[in-house]
This record gives structure tokens, C-alpha cells and sequence, in this order.
């Protein structure tokens, strides 16, 4: 038994790498990017300034959106890529705005991998604008980022080190021309391209080990295994608040609505299946069933609305103005006693979790139902009650025990969606769970905080199969696990 | 079995004693709280009854004639002072008196909290200098003074003392000498408990001086700041100059119409927060950027210095402001304000409904099912559950500063021709769709600029809605129905023999989420099948039409923008912008006159000059209408009408509560 375990946990870790990739691979390439707040949709921010893209630059480099998402074949960058980007984004043979927008970000990608097709570029290419948005892109891709700048204390040497690349960074900057320039001002801006590429030409060309280093890891999807193995989630791309602070901070609030009415919904639905089962075909358990059926086929979004509108203090109906509208606690809550504000709480949580559950009456009750009925007209029960027992020990400590069977399972692929919390009911009666955050997150291709999210209720999936498997065996003495 | 019985007896008496004891327990742990609430609610009615105290002094000393009673508060009212010398005396100073009193001085009651729907999500942080959000700007305007205000309810073009007391304007514009009042104090940054020691470095006063604004510009400049919407407002900031304390002098290298506000509107930044890390150190200088951007304050809470301060936030829940006593300026007449974060608009209706909610606006569909048949029959019975008919509750309509439009791609053929898009215009009706989709809530607009502003041409008459003055435009540009097909169509290509006629056809592409935009679609695809057009209607959610617009691959689409109080039409309108990818001239509207009006109009400072160029304009989109200018959407605000003296300021944000007051319950 321990073996087996054992044998299943460690299975766990590839599966949870393929699933993670899978998820990042999606993520990724979904269209639509992060940040977008940096440079859409306001007035101001679709005039991009040299300042503005230099910004947005770093923001790319700080979440590593720059590289490539698997495996880094910028290595591989020669000259004519280079040359190409470069001709679209001047915009010449009818390259679209399509193109010289994505040329330009393409560039901006590749960074030092085209440093030196750019120099080239910038001292033999032909055409003087293509020599003039060489080295306006040039700028951007001889950026070097700063090391490790979020340490807390950075030690001398450190520091020395950042300066010494802010420096740089600076005189990069300060290294162009506007288009409409004088010759004699770009000669001497390209003269000091030179200058520079000369002393810092050894940083360009990577020996063959550092090569094959970074087409693994110079990528998205390592640099995020990376921080993953040290347990670092990251920061949030749209808030940059620490995304598992955020996670546990929101558990509190979908945990409690989801397991209240996990609870509910199993303490109504067993005795409901049970008793239908026992009294199997009557007219009290096919009417239950057909209503059963009814409240499961209603959508939650309509009952929760429903329920908001009749029986909250938002009510017409003034002797219905029961609960509160929505949320998680009154504004006073804070003023009163711990007592006090849990029934403060638990008043706040009767519509959601009453729409939360209603949906789960039927197939849990129908579960049981059936699981009873397998094991009602077996011998076992039939010696229960040949030796006399009351039915009513018959069923409850025979047969119950067997026929739980199914319903074990169902609990096991539940253990998600409890953490992941109800995202239309937490939308509808605005409790600020999970469910909330990952639509929110989702809609601002929020990375970071869709992985977290996702990635845990991946580990809870691969548990709840293992605890269901298991708790099989508990229940089932024919079942044993090699 | 017997012993077993005694077992099992005996577990339960246990299990028995055991529970009542928890219970005595909880119990006594409840009513320890209560008395520990009580005393604090106490202990607090005390302080607020001193500070009640505080501001009658306060009021006392305004009555008396500003006499010198330092020494019980903050100044304020306080006339420039004598001793200060001034660079250039002779100039007059730029800042004038506000001719309204935006603080109401015979407010019955004081003490008001007023509570109001603040935004469906929580603000993504608190941080002005990053983050471009309409939400956290709300919350600014009460928390954060600037050097200037512009009298917002007067004449918004003015601007009037804030944290400046005198500015002077020299060099043609382009330099301003900026006096700071003195003694004006930071807000607490008690959004973290000041009184443990780790945050002993923070817990001292603090008085904003000349090098906040410094450090503000300074970390504007920060190229690893990501501010980029504001980096491009400041491309033409020289430089900026701490002379001491209370003086600064800020240089730009033009002369532009928006270095006003850009000057005047500065807020200060509180360097003795933002260059720290949570321990108390100072941010490496090369690092600073990239550490304010995320730094540990920026989810707490704000740091200004205006009438409120930042009191408490609860995640998905609301943000409560509370006014601060110490505030430089008059105090206002709400003592907290309460910002709701509501995600479902039925929540917010309810809401507003129930009265949880002091102040709000309804939403369209609302807004006909409750308001409107009041207003079409004002004799229908008013029902009891429905207030917003009723006496207890008072509205305002309001047009919401900004515009809605069609646009049409002018680098595409077929609506190269203006004749074509005026025809378009023609085919759309605009007066019946505003009343029946938008339920009324809204107004016809010919141009960018809000209806009704000095800025309009007012000879300018909307095109009406004529589908067969619409056909004849469209027979003039070339688009007859030569093939008895029901649609009109034209060799688009004429010196290429190849081509053929190909009939007119267009992909109109609108955002998915706003059914009310299907709906505009729908009536507008029936009206253009009447005049031989054949339009697609194509949906794409917000981030791909983002994308399609940058890219220019588009043909028509609907849009928005929202209008800043200061006219300046470079951005959209100029033929620069058209050639630049993620330009904002996304259709591709060059015209030579219109660029020069639109240079001429950056620069000007006059406002005389400036009205007479923006009608120059407004004559020419309306000749060319590379838009079909649509409407000015319409805010129906309402209250309950404990809130009084509702004013609404001419300037977003719309509302602006700390002119107001709420009326003491019962």
C-alpha cells in the first residue's frame, strides 16, 4: 500500500509538468498581451513616445514577455531576419501597419541576439532610412537589464554593477537622431554606435555553452519553472502584488461559500437519495426526483437574481427584505463582536450558498440512490435481514456503507471547484473570491495570476483522484491497491 | 455491553460539559468585546468631538477676519505673506480668487457620511503615477491638492490657488515661478499601524515642500516608471528647479497650450514614503524605477494632502475616505465618504434602490423601467417600491464629457470619397436611435467637442437622417445599381481594365460586449440595405479590437473617446498620427488646413484665438466627416435627498462630493 502510494505521488510530478505546460503553452499564445493598460485605449498613451516605449520595453523584460516561450531560437537570428524587420518596420514595399507593428516588437523582442545585424545593418545598409531605423531600434535592443534590482539589500559590488549598467543604459539613450536630422549630426550619432559596439562586442557573442544554455532557459517557460521550484509565484502583471498573498487572502471567502455548501448540499441530498431508494418507485420519490430535476435544470444566474431581487433588503416586497444585497459583511462589521460577526457573516452567505447548492440535489441524491439500489438486492442485505435485524439497521449500517461508494468519488473531483469558488455566484452576490479574480485576471491576461490559479487547482485534481482512490479502498475491503 | 454503556455514557457527559463550558466561554469573550467596543466608541466620540471643537475655532477665527490665532490648526484662508519675496513682483499673479464657494458654509450638518457606488472592481492600486485609471482619479480628486485648481463650476479655463499661493508666468509661456503655501501637512500614511516599530521611521509629520514636486517630476522622468500615458504629456518638460523650501520653477523647452494643466495639475509626491522600502531604507538611486513600480505602499492606500484622507480599503468590498482635520484649505462638510466596489449592476441598483446607497446614477435599462414613464405621464401613480419617482429621491441628467462615433477608414476605397461617408452619415439614424436604444439618455453631437460648448461652430446643423439625399450622394461618388441586384456598385479601379464592378459591401466591426451597439448595428444594417449598401456586422471583444485598430485592419468601426477639458485635437486628428502604427488617426484623415489649425491651436494660449480655431475645425469634420459623429452619452444621476446642494462641476469626474452635505438622520 505505501509502495503504491508512493509509486502515485511520484507519477504526480511529471503530470503536473506536462499539465503546466500545456496551460503556459495556452496561455501564452492566446491572443491578447499584458500590460495592456500601459499603452491602449487612453488618448495619451497611443502616441508612443521614445520615453514611453523605452517603458514599456522594461515592463516586457521584468516579466520576461521579451523571450520566446519555449525554446529560444533567437540564436539563430541572422542577418537577413534582421534586415527584413528592419525594411517593414520603415514601411517599405507595402508592409501593412500590421507588419511594422510587429516588426518593431519583434525587434524590441530579439533585443541583443540583433545587436550586432544592427550594427551591421546601421554601417552597410544601402538605404539611408533603413541605416536611421537601425539605430533608432538599436536603442531599445542594447538595453541591459539591471541585476537582481529588487533585492532587498544589494551589496556594494551589486550596486557598483547596476550603476555601471544604468550608465550605460543612459548613453545608449542619449545615442539618436530625429529622422529629419542634419547628415553630419547622424554620422557622429553612428560614430558613437561604433565606439560603443567596439568595447562591448565580446558581451554579443556568446561561446557555445552559454548558446545551448539559453535555448533552454532564456524562455518564458523556464523562467517561470525557475521561480516555481523556489515556490515564488511572481507579482501580479496588472496590480504587481505578490499573486499568493492575493490567492490565500481570496481562499477565506470562496473556501467558506463553497465547503458551507458542499455540506449542505451532501447533508440534504444523502437522506433525500436514501429514502428514495428504499421507498424506490413510489409516488413521494418520483416526485421528489421530477423536483429535484426542475431546481437542477434552473441556471444559477437567473436564481441568483431572482433571489436578490425578492428576498434582499433591496426588495420591493418590504416584509421580504430579509438578507443583505450581496457582499460579505456589512460596512459596520468591523465595530462589532467576534460573535456578533460571524452571524453578521453567515447572514451574508444565506443566498449565495442557497444558490450555490440547490443545482447539486439532484445528481447527489440520484447517486446515492442508485448506489443504494445496487447493493439493496444483494445476499449480504438479504442475510441482514433474514437474521432479523430492523430494516431500518439494515439499510443504514449495511447497506449505506457499501452504497456510499459513488458519492466518495464525486466528493474527490469536487475538491477543485471548492477551491476554485463559484464564479457566477461570486460575480452575482459580489463576494470578492477567487472566481471574481480569475475573470478579472483572465480579461487583463493577468499570466501570472491564471497560472497560480490554475496550477493549484491542477495539484488539487491530481490529490483528489489519489484521496478517491484511496478512500475506495477504506470503504471496499475488496479493493486493494499492489 | 454494559460496560460499554457506562463508556458511552460517561463520553457524553464529558462531550456535554465540554460544550457548555465552550459556550460560557464564547459568551463571556462576547460581552468582553462588547464593553471594549463600547469604550471605544466612547473614546472616539470624544476625539471627534474635539475636532469638532478644533473646527468651530477654526470657523470662529474665518469669522473674526483671519486674526493670528496659530497655534489651534492648520492655516488656511490665510492671505500671502508679507515677508515673501517674489521673483518677478511686477507680474500679476497667474492664480485667481475662486469665484464659487466649493465648500458650503452654512451646512446644517457637519458630521455626514455619504455613501455612493464607486466602481465594479477593485482599483488595480493607489499609485496616480502608474496607474491610468478613471476609478483611482475619482479617489485622487478628494485626497490629493494639486499646485492649482481650475474653478471646475465656474469657468474650468481659470485656475485658482491650491498648494500654490501665487504662480508667475514668463518667457512667452514657458517658464512658471510657483510659490507653495507653507505648513501644509502630508496625510498620515496610517494604512499600515504607525505605532508598531517597524513603521517608526514613517510616524512623523511631515510638511509637503518644493522637493515633492521635484521628486514627483523626477520620478516621471524615470525611464524604468511605467507611466508611459503620462511620459508623452511631458515630452517637452526642460526642466525643474527647487529655489528653496516653497519655491519652484518649472521650464519647458515650447510653448504648448497643455503645459498649463500639465504644470498647475502636479500633485506632489511624498518622497519620505516613495524613495523607501517597508524597512525604512532609501531605494538605491539606479533601482528607484523599477522599485516604485512596485512599491509595498502602492496597494495600501494614498498619501496626499488634501481635505480627505485615505481611511481604510477592504478588497472587493469599498474604500472609506475620512476628512482631515488638518487639512490646509476649508474643511469640507462630509466627515467620511464611503466608495462601494459593487461587480453586479443589479447589486447597485438595489442598492441605490434600498438606500444603502446615498448617491448613484441608473443605468439605461433602469432608467426606462422606473423613470421614464414618470417623465412621459407625470399623473401615473407613483409606486412605493419604486423611489426614484418618488419625492424622497432628486435627479440630474448630465452629459458625460466625450463623444461615441462610426468610424470610416479612409484608406480603404471605398470610403476614400467624403461624398460616400457623408452618405453614410445620412443613412444613419441617429435622433431615433438615441431615443429608443439609448432610451433618451443622450445627445446628438456634430462634432468632437461637448454639445454646447463656446468651442462648437453654432451655425453647424446635424446632416438629418434622408436616405435619399443619402442615394444621391452615393450616385455621385460613382455608386449606381447597375445590375438590378438591389445593391449599388462601381469599378473601384478604373484604369485597370480587369476589374469589375464590385457592389458595396462593408465589415462594420463593434465591440461584443455592449449589446446596445448590436442593436445600433442592427437598425443601421436595415436603413443601408435601403440605399443599396450591404454592411456585416463583425463583433470582436475589447482586446482584439484593440489589436484591429491598430493595425489598421478595419474598414467601419463604432468608438469612443473621452473628452479632457482642455481642446487638443493633435492626437486624433493630425495626418502625422495617421502614418503612425497604434496612432490614434485610426482613419486615416489627412487634411493640410486641419493640421495647420491643429498646430496653431498647441501652441496658442489665447483663449479667443483658441475658440475661433476649434470652430475652423469643426466646419471641416463636418464637411468631411471622416466620423460620423454620434452623441454624447447622458448620465441620469439620482439621490436621496437627505444629500444636499448637489453640485456637479463642468470638468470630469462628474462628481465632486466634497461640495456637498448630508443631512443629520431623523
Amino acid at each position: 500500500m505505501r509502495a503504491y502510494v508512493l509509486k502515485r505521488l511520484l507519477l504526480m510530478i511529471p503530470t503536473f509538468f506536462g499539465i503546466s505546460l500545456v496551460v503556459f503553452l495556452v496561455l501564452n499564445l492566446a491572443p491578447g498581451h499584458p500590460g495592456g493598460s500601459q499603452l491602449a485605449s487612453d488618448l495619451a498613451a497611443s502616441v508612443k513616445g521614445a520615453a514611453t516605449d523605452e517603458s514599456h520595453r522594461i515592463f516586457r523584460e521584468q516579466f520576461g514577455l521579451d523571450r520566446p516561450v519555449l525554446l529560444n531560437t533567437y540564436l539563430w537570428l541572422d542577418r537577413e531576419d534582421v534586415a527584413r524587420a528592419l525594411a517593414d518596420m520603415a514601411g517599405h514595399e507595402g508592409a501593412t501597419a500590421a507588419d511594422r507593428i510587429r516588426a518593431q516588437q519583434q525587434i524590441e523582442d530579439w533585443g541583443r541576439w540583433a545587436v550586432p545585424h544592427l550594427v551591421a545593418e546601421m554601417n552597410q545598409s544601402q538605404e539611408p532610412l533603413i541605416r536611421d531605423v537601425a539605430v533608432y531600434t538599436l536603442r531599445l535592443a542594447s538595453r541591459r537589464p539591471l541585476v537582481d534590482p529588487f533585492a532587498p539589500r544589494p551589496t556594494p559590488e551589486q550596486r557598483a554593477e547596476n550603476q555601471r549598467r544604468n550608465a550605460e543604459n543612459e548613453q545608449v539613450r542619449s545615442m539618436r537622431y530625429a529622422l529629419d536630422a542634419p547628415e553630419a549630426e547622424k554620422e557622429r550619432v553612428i560614430g558613437e554606435w561604433n565606439a560603443w559596439y567596439a568595447e562591448a562586442k565580446p558581451r554579443f557573442q556568446p561561446s557555445g555553452v552559454d548558446k545551448l544554455a539559453s535555448f533552454f532557459l532564456e524562455t518564458r517557460f523556464a523562467r517561470y519553472w525557475a521561480n516555481l521550484l523556489r515556490l515564488d509565484f511572481g507579482v501580479s502583471l496588472v496590480t504587481r502584488e505578490p499573486v499568493l498573498e492575493t490567492l490565500i487572502g481570496k481562499l477565506r471567502y470562496s473556501l467558506s461559500l463553497s465547503i458551507t455548501s458542499l455540506l449542505l448540499g451532501y447533508l440534504i441530498a444523502l437522506p433525500i437519495g436514501i429514502y428514495s431508494a428504499v421507498d424506490k418507485d413510489s409516488f413521494a420519490d418520483r416526485s421528489v426526483t421530477v423536483f429535484l430535476f426542475m431546481l437542477y435544470s434552473l441556471p444559477t444566474f437567473f436564481v441568483g437574481t431572482l433571489l436578490l431581487f425578492w428576498f434582499s433588503e433591496g426588495s420591493s416586497v418590504p416584509w421580504l427584505r430579509w438578507f443583505p444585497i450581496g457582499g460579505w459583511q456589512s460596512p459596520e462589521a468591523g465595530e462589532l463582536t467576534s460573535l456578533a460577526q460571524m452571524r453578521d457573516v453567515t447572514w451574508h452567505l444565506v443566498l449565495p450558498v442557497l444558490c450555490m447548492t440547490y443545482g447539486s440535489f439532484a445528481a447527489l441524491s440520484r447517486y446515492m440512490r442508485t448506489g443504494l439500489l445496487g447493493v439493496i438486492s444483494s445476499d449480504y442485505v438479504r442475510t441482514a435481514r433474514a437474521k432479523g435485524l430492523p430494516e431500518r439497521r439494515v439499510i443504514l449500517s449495511h447497506a449505506v456503507r457499501n452504497g456510499l461508494l459513488p458519492v466518495i468519488t464525486l466528493l474527490a473531483g469536487l475538491l477543485p471547484a471548492i477551491l476554485g469558488g463559484s464564479v457566477i455566484v461570486e460575480v452575482i452576490f459580489d463576494v470578492p473570491g477567487m472566481g471574481r479574480w480569475l475573470i478579472e485576471s483572465i480579461y487583463q491576461r493577468d499570466y501570472n495570476v491564471i497560472m497560480a490559479t490554475q496550477l493549484l487547482s491542477t495539484l488539487l485534481v491530481l490529490f483528489g483522484i489519489l484521496v478517491s482512490d484511496l478512500g475506495y479502498a477504506l470503504v471496499d475491503p475488496r479493493i486493494r491497491y499492489q | 455491553m454494559r460496560q460499554g454503556g457506562w463508556f458511552q455514557a460517561l463520553l457524553a457527559a464529558v462531550l456535554v460539559t465540554n460544550t457548555a463550558l465552550l459556550l460560557i466561554l464564547v459568551l463571556q469573550q462576547h460581552n468582553r468585546e462588547e464593553r471594549a467596543i463600547r469604550q471605544s466608541a466612547q473614546f472616539r466620540e470624544l476625539a471627534e468631538s474635539s475636532d469638532r471643537v478644533r473646527a468651530e475655532l477654526r470657523k470662529l477665527r474665518r469669522e473674526i477676519g483671519a486674526g493670528d490665532l496659530s497655534g489651534l490648526g492648520a492655516g488656511d484662508g490665510t492671505p500671502a505673506d508679507s515677508q515673501r519675496s517674489y521673483l518677478r513682483p511686477d507680474l500679476p499673479n497667474f492664480l485667481q480668487p475662486n469665484d464659487f464657494e466649493e465648500v458650503p458654509r452654512d451646512a446644517e450638518n457637519t458630521e455626514g457620511t455619504l455613501t455612493l457606488f464607486f466602481s465594479p472592481s477593485d482599483p488595480k492600486g493607489f499609485n496616480g503615477m502608474i496607474e491610468n485609471a478613471a476609478d483611482l482619479s475619482v479617489l485622487e480628486s478628494y485626497t490629493s491638492d494639486g499646485l492649482a485648481g481650475r474653478m471646475a463650476f465656474t469657468d474650468p479655463d481659470r485656475w485658482t490657488p491650491a498648494l500654490a499661493e501665487r504662480v508667475e508666468v514668463t518667457d512667452e509661456g514657458k517658464t512658471f515661478t510657483i510659490y507653495l503655501k507653507r505648513g501644509v501637512k502630508w496625510h498620515p500614511a496610517d494604512a499600515v499601524d504607525l505605532s508598531d516599530p517597524r513603521y517608526a521611521w514613517l510616524a512623523k509629520d511631515h510638511e509637503v515642500t518644493a522637493h515633492d514636486f521635484a521628486f514627483y517630476f523626477e520620478i516621471l522622468k524615470n525611464p524604468q516608471v511605467q507611466n508611459g500615458f503620462m511620459k508623452n504629456y511631458y515630452e517637452d518638460l526642460e526642466s525643474w528647479e527647487v529655489i528653496d523650501d516653497h519655491t519652484l520653477v518649472v521650464r519647458w523647452s515650447k510653448r504648448i497650450f497643455l503645459s498649463i494643466s500639465a504644470t498647475l495639475g502636479v500633485p506632489p509626491l511624498p518622497e519620505f514614503l516613495y524613495a523607501y522600502d517597508e524597512e525604512g531604507n532609501r531605494f538605491p538611486d539606479e533601482t528607484l524605477g523599477l522599485n516604485f513600480n512596485q512599491h509595498w505602499y502602492n496597494h495600501k492606500g494614498i498619501v496626499g494632502c488634501g481635505p480627505f484622507r485615505f481611511a481604510s480599503y477592504s478588497p472587493g468590498e469599498r474604500v472609506v475616505l475620512e476628512r482631515f482635520e488638518d487639512y490646509h484649505g476649508e474643511l469640507p462638510a462630509l466627515r467620511q465618504m464611503v466608495f462601494e466596489i459593487v461587480g453586479d449592476q443589479n447589486v447597485q441598483f438595489l442598492k441605490l434602490r434600498s438606500g444603502k446607497h446615498d448617491f448613484g446614477y441608473l443605468l439605461a435599462s433602469a432608467y426606462r423601467d422606473h423613470v421614464q414613464p414618470h417623465v412621459e405621464d407625470p399623473s401615473l401613480p407613483v409606486d412605493s417600491s419604486n423611489p426614484f419617482a418618488g419625492p424622497e429621491m432628486e435627479a440630474a441628467r448630465k452629459l458625460t464629457p466625450g463623444y461615441f462615433y462610426l468610424g470610416w477608414n479612409a484608406d480603404k476605397p471605398i470610403f476614400a470619397d467624403k461624398r460616400v461617408r457623408r452618405a453614410m452619415t445620412h443613412a444613419f439614424d441617429r435622433t431615433r436611435i438615441i431615443e429608443n436604444i439609448f432610451v433618451g439618455l443622450g445627445e446628438l453631437t456634430t462634432g468632437p467637442f461637448v454639445p454646447g460648448s463656446p468651442y462648437e461652430a453654432p451655425e453647424i446643423e446635424a446632416w438629418p437622417f434622408d436616405l435619399e439625399r443619402a442615394k444621391a450622394l452615393l450616385a455621385e461618388a460613382g455608386w449606381t445599381d447597375s445590375d438590378g441586384d438591389g445593391l449599388v456598385d462601381k469599378d473601384l479601379d478604373p484604369e485597370d481594365r480587369e476589374t469589375e464592378r464590385s457592389p458595396f459591401e462593408f465589415k462594420f466591426l463593434i465591440y461584443a460586449s455592449r449589446k446596445e451597439m448590436d442593436a445600433l448595428a442592427n437598425v443601421y444594417k436595415e436603413d443601408l440595405l435601403k440605399v443599396g449598401v450591404r454592411m456585416k456586422i463583425e463583433k470582436a471583444e475589447w482586446s482584439l479590437m484593440q489589436k484591429r485598430m491598430d493595425e489598421r485592419d478595419f474598414e467601419a468601426f463604432t468608438g469612443g473617446w473621452a473628452s479632457p477639458w482642455d481642446v487638443d485635437l493633435y492626437q486624433i486628428w493630425h495626418s502625422s498620427q495617421a502614418d503612425l502604427p497604434k496612432g490614434s488617426n485610426k482613419v486615416g484623415f489627412r487634411n493640410a488646413e486641419a493640421d495647420e489649425i491643429i498646430e496653431a491651436l498647441r501652441e496658442s494660449l489665447d483663449t479667443a484665438e483658441r475658440v475661433e480655431l476649434a470652430r475652423r475645425f469643426h466646419r471641416i469634420v463636418h464637411e468631411e466627416q471622416p466620423y460620423t459623429f454620434f452623441y454624447v452619452r447622458e448620465r441620469y444621476y439620482t439621490w436621496w435627498d437627505r444629500v444636499r446642494r448637489v453640485v456637479f462641476p463642468k470638468t470630469r469626474p462628474l462628481v465632486r462630493a466634497a461640495s456637498w452635505w448630508v443631512a443629520a438622520e431623523g
